[in-house]
Parts: C-alpha cells; sequence; structure tokens
C-alpha cells in the first residue's frame, strides 16, 4: 500500500528525488529526518519535520491544512531569536514512536506535499545556513517503506487527519461478534468495518430477502436479491471492501455452539427475542464478556408509531437487569409485539449500542457508565438507568 | 413661651397621627375580608374547574384521568396497558418526563419509588413478553 502510493504520488517521487530523508507513519503522516535548524543557543541540529499525509485511492491529494509539525528543540533564528511561524509548543502525538515538539504555522495554498514541505524546510533550514554554509537536508538515505499491518483495506486517514488516531488505536485488536444480522445488527457491522477492531463474526442463518433491504444500510441491487444469499454472506462481501477482518458464520448459533464466542472481547446481541438468547447471555457473562444487546419496542397508536429503543450493557459485573430489561419469547409466541421494525430506529438502535462499546473502551468520555439507555421517540429523550453503585 | 409652644404642636401631630394609624386599622380590616372573600371564590371555582376538567397524564400518548398526586410502577403500567398482569411472562419499561421538580424525568421500577405527578406528565410504557 505504502510502495503504491509513492509509486503514484509525483510530490512523495520529487522528494525523493531530491534526497529528502522521508518517512510514512501511520499511513497518515509524512516526515522528513534530518532537517537542519538551529537551536535557542545558536547551535546547528537535526530534527524531524512532520506534515499530515493527504492521499485517496492510491495517490496522495492537495495537502487539506497548511500548517505542520516539528520535532526536535525550540527552532530559532540564526541569532537564537524565536521565529513567528513556530505558533505552538503543544505536543501531538504522530505514531507510538514519535510525539511532535511545535506546531509550525506558515499559512500558503500549498499545491502538493512537495510544494509544503520544501517551504517548511527552507524556513528552518536557512537559519541553520547561515552559522554553516553548506548545510542540507538532503542526506540521500534510501528509504525502505515499512508496509503497515492494518485491517482495512486501505488507510484510515480520517483518524489521522483528525489527530484523533492514537483514540481510535483504544480499539485495536478486539474479536467482535454480531449476533443477529437483522436491521440493528447490520447497522452495527456498518459503524463496526469503520473501526481498527481485528476480527468481527456475523452469526446469522437468514436468508437477505427484499424486506430486509429496507431496513439495511447501502442499497441492494435487484440483481444481488436474486442470488438469495445468506445475510452474513452478503454483509460479508459488502463491508470485506473496507475490513479484511470480517468472518461470516451462516447459522443460527444454537446451545452446544457458544463455545465460538469463547475467544470474542465483545458481542452485540441483535437477534430477535429467543429462548437461546438467554442462554448466549448466560454464557457471556460466566466468561466475562461483555454483550451489547439492542431492543427496539414499537407500538401503533392511532395511526402512528411510538415506542422505544434500548441498549442493555451487560458485564459480569452488572448483570441482573438483563431478566427484566430483555425478552427472551420467540417472535410468534408474542402476543403484543407486532415485531415492527425501521430503518432509522434500527440505525439509531445500533449507533447508540457502538457508542456505549466505545465508551467502555476508552474512545468517548462517559459520565453515567449507565447499563441501560432508553431512547423514548414520542418526547425525544434518552433514559439512562440501572449507574453503576 | 418659646417651650410652651413647642409641647402644644407636638401635641397636635401625634394626635393626627394617632387618627391617621385608626384609618389606617379600618382599611386594612375591609382589605382582609375582601381578601378572605377573594379566597373563598377562587377555591370554589377551582373546585368547579377541577370538576370539569381534572387532572390528566399523557401515557402511551394517549390523555388519560388521574386524580392521585403520586404514581408508582405498576399503577403507570396498568394506565398503558389496564389488562396487564404482573407475574414472569411479562416485562414492562417505564419512563416518565415533563413531570413536577421533585421528579421532572426518570425511570419507575418495580421495586422503586413512586414518584408525584403533575398535570400532562408523560408515561412511555412498553409491555414485553419475556417467557
Amino acid at each position: 500500500m505504502l510502495k503504491e502510493l509513492i509509486n503514484h504520488s509525483a510530490d512523495l517521487q520529487l522528494l525523493l528525488k531530491d534526497g529528502y530523508e522521508m518517512e510514512i507513519v501511520e499511513q497518515g503522516f509524512l516526515l522528513i529526518h534530518n532537517v537542519p535548524y538551529v537551536t535557542p543557543e545558536k547551535v546547528v541540529r537535526r530534527g524531524t519535520l512532520v506534515s499530515n499525509l493527504y492521499h485517496s485511492g492510491g495517490q496522495t491529494i492537495k495537502p487539506q491544512w497548511h500548517a505542520a509539525f516539528f520535532i526536535g528543540e525550540y527552532p530559532s533564528s540564526a541569532e537564537g531569536a524565536k521565529l513567528n511561524f513556530v505558533v505552538s509548543e503543544a505536543k501531538t502525538a504522530i505514531s507510538e514512536k514519535y510525539t511532535a515538539d511545535f506546531i509550525l504555522s506558515a499559512k500558503a495554498d500549498y499545491a502538493d506535499h512537495y510544494q509544503k514541505m520544501i517551504s517548511y524546510l527552507k524556513l528552518l533550514t536557512h537559519q541553520a545556513e547561515e552559522l554553516e554554509p553548506g548545510v542540507t537536508a538532503a542526506t540521500y538515505k534510501v528509504y525502505e517503506p515499512v508496509e503497515a499491518d492494518s485491517v482495512f483495506e486501505y488507510a484510515d486517514t480520517n483518524s489521522t487527519k483528525a489527530l484523533i488516531h492514537p483514540i481510535t488505536a483504544k480499539l485495536k485488536g478486539q474479536k467482535v461478534a454480531i449476533i443477529g444480522l437483522g436491521g440493528t445488527g447490520s447497522y452495527i457491522l456498518d459503524m463496526l468495518a469503520k473501526t481498527p477492531v481485528s476480527e468481527i463474526h456475523l452469526f446469522d442463518g437468514d436468508t437477505f430477502f427484499q424486506h430486509n433491504a429496507f431496513r439495511a444500510p447501502g442499497a441492494a441491487s435487484k440483481t444481488k436479491l436474486y442470488e438469495r444469499l445468506k445475510k452474513t454472506d452478503y454483509f460479508q462481501e459488502i463491508y470485506a471492501h473496507m475490513h479484511k477482518g470480517i468472518v461470516s458464520h451462516p447459522y443460527e448459533l444454537s446451545a452446544d455452539m457458544l463455545a465460538e464466542l469463547d475467544t470474542m472481547t465483545t458481542v452485540f446481541l441483535a437477534m430477535d427475542p429467543s429462548p437461546v438468547k438467554k442462554l448466549i447471555i448466560d454464557y457471556l457473562v460466566s466468561r466475562k464478556i461483555p454483550v451489547f444487546h439492542t431492543g427496539i419496542g414499537l407500538q401503533d397508536v392511532d395511526g402512528a408509531i411510538r415506542g422505544q429503543v434500548k441498549v442493555t450493557t451487560i458485564v459480569h459485573e452488572h448483570y441482573a437487569h438483563a431478566a427484566s430489561k430483555i425478552s427472551f419469547a420467540e417472535p410468534d409466541d408474542n402476543i403484543y409485539e407486532q415485531n415492527i421494525q425501521i430503518a432509522d430506529l434500527n440505525a439509531l438502535n445500533a449507533i447508540l449500542a457502538v457508542i456505549r462499546w466505545k465508551k467502555m473502551f476508552g474512545f468517548y468520555k462517559d459520565h453515567d457508565s449507565e447499563y441501560f439507555s432508553n431512547y423514548v421517540i414520542y418526547t425525544n429523550e434518552i433514559h439512562n438507568s440501572e449507574l453503576p453503585v | 413661651m418659646g417651650t410652651n409652644n413647642e409641647e402644644h404642636r407636638e401635641h397636635d401631630l401625634n394626635e393626627k397621627i394617632r387618627h391617621e394609624k385608626e384609618e389606617i386599622r379600618e382599611l386594612e380590616d375591609v382589605l382582609a375580608h375582601e381578601k378572605e372573600e377573594l379566597r373563598e371564590l377562587e377555591e370554589e371555582r377551582n373546585e368547579e374547574h377541577h370538576h370539569h376538567h381534572p387532572q390528566v397524564l399523557d401515557v402511551n400518548t394517549r390523555e388519560i384521568e388521574y386524580s392521585e398526586n403520586e404514581i408508582s410502577f405498576r399503577e403507570a403500567v396498568k394506565l398503558a396497558f389496564p389488562d396487564a398482569v404482573f407475574d414472569e411472562r411479562f416485562t414492562y419499561t417505564v419512563e416518565y418526563s415533563k413531570g413536577p421538580e421533585q421528579n421532572p424525568k426518570g425511570s419507575l421500577t418495580d421495586n422503586g419509588k413512586k414518584v408525584w405527578v403533575k398535570n400532562r406528565m408523560v408515561f412511555d410504557v412498553e409491555r414485553a413478553d419475556k417467557s
């Protein structure tokens, strides 16, 4: 992926041709090492110039932000004075190995990364040249790109662009199961496929029919519906475009198959009410695997719908509420629930569950740590309950 | 002689003050009487109003009369589903909002406290079969 990006990007090619010591990290940052600059003590040293690397579809695009970063001591003038383009001493996490010490800002409409990097490089090196004529950043050291081990088919440039990639990284390595790929389960997948979890296991024995298309993300084509794929195969094929770790299990999880969940770190339970659901919850609680259960209860009242959109979070420290919050009856036996499903509420339910999961793993700030949350459509309010004692 | 004149003037003023105070007391009695009459009339009016406009709660989007000052989980469920039974088979979720300042928004649970009600308070109740 990196080699392809470098080969197809004229600006990166130029930087290499000029002999600059380039490195690309986190698939979203461009570094130039060994850049001569002057310290406040008027000594010439070598630092690293850093910029966000903007790319899409295997080649660089125009830089979206004019600012850059610097790793080293306070870059100064040849006289040891402050330089006006050094605007902040805020530390910025770039990768596990690199943390930027300063933010540099020389506002201009940079056409490409070559123009941007050269501009900053000159600002730093000109000062060094006054003290050491002929000093240069061009070391002609050969750059061997190290391919990052990523779960994505293409880099998560959204995280690096916003500098939240260290926060996104908190979700790395997880093995997540989604049990039930109906409306809510498919939207959960839609959200999880954009996170760096290592594996996403899909469990559902149903076929993807026409009515499912009306409560699933995206727009299924007529020809795709003719194929009568299993839901898990249908969604695996689509989301594999983006995430490499999606595994299809085209069958219902029965009581004797629960060991398949043993290696999971999180389970999203989005299946229809069923007696097996209770067994799954009990099993996961005993294994200390957190469960995020979604459920929608809707009712037609005088020709308009009211209802609740619920997320029940079950962990081994807090699980007794599952019995009173979750329905385990087969839908056919359930005389009161009409089992109305609507795409927007499925999506909301999925998103609320994914947010709750991200809070548990430190991605979002969390005030209540609620184990039950309920969105009431009628009043447009969310009620948190089952708070930790 | 000046001293006698001053004493005389002070005596006159005291008389006038006493008279004014007397007048105020009489007017205050009248005011108190009128206030009492107003209070009685308002009370009568309110009783009349309550008779024709009893307190209503908004339960699952429908208006339901409810005359008590407090409500429990089971009472709220019964307002939503008059045929509700409380046994292993069913589970209910009760959320309320637009309540009085003591409890403006929250959830009711079977073993939890009652909450204060106010006119047009909203209750959202879901019933599910869990057998």
